[in-house]
């Protein structure tokens, strides 16, 4: 069910965050407004009064009120004083030439106005700011916290709830209360209970302390889990720091959120190495093809990938051109290139076959040195058009961000190559299995010759698989342009891993070359923690030659009792 | 054929052995012939790279393995003989420190403290015989190794080649790391001295405390001198070890001290050295005022003529990697060696083991079949190929100056491959020309027209592939053919491999796309 809900997620993204958008920013205001507050307490006499006119501040969800207090706290709060009043005022942020700006009022927002229309201007250098010593700032900041709660972005109300949570400060817990009444989203109420919670560990009272503890635990709280370590270690050196049944509750919440760091852990360490599978797995299909079937060494294999990738660059140009770079043409290209890059290195293998590798079917190494003419051309060519440097290929916004599940992120695009691999591997099998195309395909590969007499046109079908592989290449591209960098030597760091995955699979099938790939990056991501990820490919490289030593023909052989 | 390739090769010895060092040492540098010895470097390195191509060619040409790995043994026979040219910098580094830079920059004194930063594995290589021993003895272990596992399962083929591809390029991702010990992706460089060294040891320093009593007295120029420039920390602790027995940590201390001296000062001054007899070398080296490695060695030699009592006379102060005449040695050694492995190749292909040699590459199974231990003959070519590689690359790092993890990236094996495809493989003679050819010509191109390079390359690697089937060696015969209106005279050569003309499963399983 989990995984439906995350395939939804990811393609109704878009939709929720416009609806996301329309609804939020309704705002609960009681008593003087907050701009009036505001004034007041700039205006103040001393200290004590301004502190309390802050704390009347805090529930106010007026914009108004982070921007005068973040002003005051840098000390860009003036006042400006005629012989009658001293009026509160913050500085335009659109300035003239010389660096002055017009005054707003804070009480209504207004210009200061000389005359009636005409607005005064101010130099800021010249201007002494309202007085803001350090207890008083402590005091904007905790407002400004506060405030924070009821905040419009969401993340930043998270951040602040995490924040002031750790403070551990009982003063905070009715504002926490009184969030938690009026608060709906999931992530915040159970923000504001892990916040709750972390407060109420220090309580004087034993069995509030424990309960504490005790939600926290079934929260899977990870943000408290340094401070119950702390509060765990000191437990244990000195046993009689708090009473037994806070020790126990103590010990025992560390434990579970620790399992469950572990399980999280193992989660995001399967799911890192079932991205890299399938990362390896899109490279390594059109090499299945090519090499696997054909036993054609395609090492421009990469170069198709490059193909790829800046056809979805290109693609990305001319949306953003035809589109005036509105979101639209960023969101809606990427389909658009996944099938033009396909054409586009479908193409370019089609010439290749035509024009070098029909004249080397029966000498596969030298394919293997003409190919690598190829792939040098190639990315001298892309050098030259497009610049050594990296090109930017942006994400289109639903690739972007992640799904966390139980505390582990899932990027989206990586769950989209995973979805992307598993869909081109489903689709290739259909095609050679239940096709005419595929049919051919597989009566050609096995045996040229019988097929020829067949009336098979063998060259043509050649042809097609040549370009078949390509395109999936140039598909392949695509995709990892959402995840990598899009330069000339993209394909160079793919191809070594690629000929590994389809030589371990066994040649001449699909099977293989899958477990193979979820193999090799499972493993990878496994090993990497210990060893550093060089040492953890050096180390699967060996694994490979070793495993070889078992299997020489691969994971699945094709059974034959031919030699060779 | 065979008599044109005998003279051609008498010919190409007698150019490579007399003529070219002859016009470099006895020509004036203004003389339209005179060769510099910068262009007789890098013809050393082209036949370095000579010898990679005929151990690509023994291994392709004439066995049917085509290696894709080549250079990761042409690499590893560098590092061997570029650790023991390290280990004979001899305080003339950037930080004038006894270990190499990269070890003093890498912190490595931190982690071998009890060696003071160098490596255990290191230490050997200090002495050439080591070096050169496991020059032969490391690349021969991994082919050794790898041939073994690989041939035992009949991986051959492709396979044998991308498998060969794999093996070179985690060699490499290896050899970049800083762990590693090998200096990281800046390898091994700015080596200054073979075959011995200029700087003290601490066994060359006879009566210790006599020695360091005379120099602190300060009674001549030169003693005070050289106690000047010794830290005062250090001159406590050598003036407090004067009385007591000798303790092997201070002669220690004295010689880093005095090397650095020896490195980074001049030592001669008229007046300084008024009282001592110099000897005729010492002051011819004067007159020329050397720098650099040359200065050392002069400093040393004048040091042992002012202590003769306390400095041993060292006979041999090294060769200067830099200097002209060890450039042009290592040259005629880099002639020597091709022509060895030149005639090793030969002998060893017009033997009966030659004979089995091409049986395997034409048709591997009919021979397995007759009774013959393929695996093995394969593993020797193998191991043989390597070292010839290593031996190559050993003579190539004191000639280009520097080895690091790029040259043995998988698109140098590769490059190696194309030289021996331009050159005509299965020709004995085909490989060098390759090489030779395709390297000056890479040197020319990237003069001239840095940024097409990388398309000469790849064209040059289509059509060789395409059109020349023998190479460069087989063109004349091609041209004949095509003159005489006869295309089919010049097959291609037919690759037992894969896919013979009648491919694979004769049983009728459909095997699961």
């Amino acid at each position: 069910m989990k995984l439906i809900s995350a395939v939804i997620r990811l393609f109704w993204m878009p939709i929720t965050l416009v609806a996301g958008q329309l609804f939020s920013g309704a705002a609960v205001t009681t008593g003087p407004s907050a701009r009036s507050l505001l004034t007041q307490a700039v205006l103040a006499d001393g200290v004590v009064e301004k502190e309390r006119l802050l704390k009347e501040l805090v529930g106010y969800e007026d914009e108004i009120v982070e921007q005068v207090l973040g002003a005051w706290r840098g000390g860009a709060v003036f006042l400006y004083e005629t012989n009658q009043s001293r009026i509160p005022f913050l500085l335009d942020t659109q300035s003239d030439t010389n660096g002055n700006a017009k005054g707003i009022r804070i009480e209504d927002g207004r210009f200061i106005e000389l005359t009636a229309g005409s607005p005064a201007w101010f130099t800021p250098s010249e201007l002494t700011p309202a007085d803001a010593d350090s207890s008083l700032r402590k005091a904007i900041k905790t407002t400004l916290d506060l405030y924070s709660l009821g905040h419009a972005n969401p993340k930043l109300k998270l951040a602040a709830i995490v924040k002031l949570g750790q403070e551990q400060n009982a003063n905070y817990l009715p504002h926490f209360q009184k969030r938690l009444q009026i608060e709906t989203t999931p992530e915040s109420r159970r923000a504001l209970l892990e916040a709750i919670a972390l407060t109420r560990t220090i309580d004087s009272d034993m069995k509030t302390r424990v309960a504490a503890i005790m939600d926290l635990g079934a929260l899977r709280s990870l943000n408290s889990i340094s401070l119950l370590r702390t509060m765990d270690d000191s437990a244990r050196k000195d046993p009689g720091r708090f009473d037994p049944e806070t020790t126990r509750a103590l010990h025992h919440t560390r434990l579970t959120i620790e399992n469950y760091m572990w399980w999280g852990n193992l989660w995001g360490t399967l799911f890192r190495g079932l991205s890299l599978s399938a990362v390896l797995l899109v490279a390594a299909l059109g090499l299945a093809i090519t090499f696997g079937l054909m036993g054609i060494i395609n090492m421009a294999h990469g170069e198709f990938m490059m193909i790829g990738a800046y056809t979805t660059y290109v693609t990305q140009g001319c949306f953003d051109k035809w589109f005036g770079g509105t979101a639209l043409g960023l969101n809606t290209y990427f389909p658009v290139a996944i099938v033009a890059s396909f054409v586009v290195a479908a193409l370019a293998g089609l010439l290749m076959e035509r024009g070098i590798i029909q004249f080397l079917y029966r000498r596969p190494l030298e394919s293997l040195l003409a190919t690598w003419g190829v792939s040098l051309l190639l990315q001298q060519v892309f050098r030259h058009t497009f610049g050594a440097a990296n090109v930017q290929v942006s994400s289109p916004s639903w690739l972007s961000g992640s799904w966390v599940l139980s505390d582990v992120p899932l990027a989206y695009n990586r769950l989209f190559v995973v979805l992307f691999a598993a869909s081109t591997v489903l689709g290739v099998y259909l095609l050679l299995t239940r096709t005419s195309l595929g049919l051919l395909i597989r009566a050609v590969m096995q045996n040229r010759a019988m097929a020829s007499c067949l009336g098979v046109k063998t060259s043509h079908v050649n042809m097609m698989t040549f370009a078949l592989g390509s395109g999936l290449a140039g598909t392949a591209g695509a995709c990892l342009s959402q995840i990598g960098n899009v330069g000339p030597s993209l394909g160079q760091s793919y191809i070594v891993d690629c000929f590994m995955v389809v030589v371990l699979g066994g040649i001449g099938n699909t099977l293989g070359t899958v477990s193979a790939s979820l193999g090799v990056g499972v493993t990878d991501q496994i090993l990497q923690p210990w060893l550093g990820a060089v040492m953890g490919k050096i180390t699967v490289l060996a694994a490979i030659i070793l495993f070889l030593q078992w299997r020489p023909a691969g994971l699945f052989a094709t059974r034959s009792r031919s030699l060779d | 054929m065979s008599r044109v390739e005998n003279w051609a090769v008498v010919a190409a010895a007698v150019i490579g052995l007399v003529v070219i060092p002859c016009l470099n040492a006895f020509l004036p540098p203004t003389h339209w012939l005179h060769i510099s010895t910068f262009s007789l470097s890098l013809y050393g390195k082209y036949l370095c790279y000579a010898v990679l191509a005929i151990a690509v060619n023994l291994l392709w040409g004439y066995t049917g393995l085509l290696s894709l790995g080549q250079c990761l043994f042409f690499s590893l026979g560098g590092y061997c003989l570029g650790m023991y040219l390290m280990m004979n910098i001899s305080f003339l580094g950037q930080y004038h420190e006894s270990i190499p830079d990269f070890m003093v920059f890498l912190e490595f004194p931190a982690r071998y403290p009890q060696t003071g930063g160098l490596p255990p594995h290191w230490a050997p290589f200090q002495h050439l015989w080591f070096a050169v021993l496991m020059t032969v003895l490391a690349p021969g272990c991994v082919a050794y190794l790898f041939g073994f596992l690989a041939f035992r399962s009949r991986i051959r083929g492709v396979y044998f080649s991308l498998l060969s591809q794999a093996l070179t390029y985690a060699a490499c991702l290896l050899f970049f790391r800083n762990d590693f010990t090998f200096g990281g992706n800046n390898g091994l460089t700015d080596f200054k001295f073979m075959l011995g060294r200029p700087s003290l040891e601490a066994e060359e320093i006879h009566h210790p405390s006599e020695f360091i009593q005379k120099l602190a007295s300060g009674q001549d120029r030169i003693s005070e001198f050289l106690w000047k420039r010794i830290p005062p920390a250090h001159q406590g602790r050598l003036m407090e070890s004067t009385g007591a027995k000798e303790n092997p940590s201070t002669v220690a201390l004295l010689v880093t001290d005095l090397n650095k001296t020896l490195a980074t000062q001049t030592l001669y001054e008229a007046q300084r050295f008024s009282g001592v007899r110099l000897s005729a070398s010492s002051q011819a080296l004067e007159s020329q005022h050397p720098k650099d490695a040359a200065l050392m060695q002069l400093n040393r030699q004048l040091l042992e003529e002012a202590f003769p009592r306390h400095v041993a006379h060292k006979p041999s102060l090294g060769y200067v990697v830099n200097a002209p005449s060890t450039r042009r040695s290592l040259y005629l050694c880099s002639v020597l060696l091709i022509l060895g492995a030149y005639l090793f190749c030969r002998w060893l292909t017009s033997t009966k083991f030659g004979l089995i040699q091409r049986a395997v590459r034409d048709l591997e199974n009919r021979v397995m079949f007759s009774g013959y231990p393929v695996a093995q003959f394969k593993l020797f070519v193998f191991v043989a190929a390597a070292v010839i590689s290593a031996l190559g690359g050993a003579l190539f790092v004191p000639q280009v100056g520097i080895i690091n993890p790029s040259e043995m990236a998988p698109e140098k094996s590769l490059e190696a491959v194309v030289w021996c495809a331009v050159g005509g493989r299965g020709h004995m003679l085909g490989p060098i020309l390759g090489a030779v050819g395709c390297n000056a010509l890479k040197s020319y191109a990237t003069h001239a027209f840095a940024e097409q390079w990388p398309y000469v390359l790849g064209i040059l690697f289509i059509v060789v592939t395409l059109f020349m089937p023998q190479g460069l060696i087989g063109l004349p015969a091609q041209v004949r053919a095509l003159w005489r209106r006869q295309p089919q005279v010049v097959p291609a050569p037919q690759e037992e491999s894969i896919e013979p003309p009648a491919p694979a499963p004769s049983s009728g399983e459909v095997p699961a796309p």
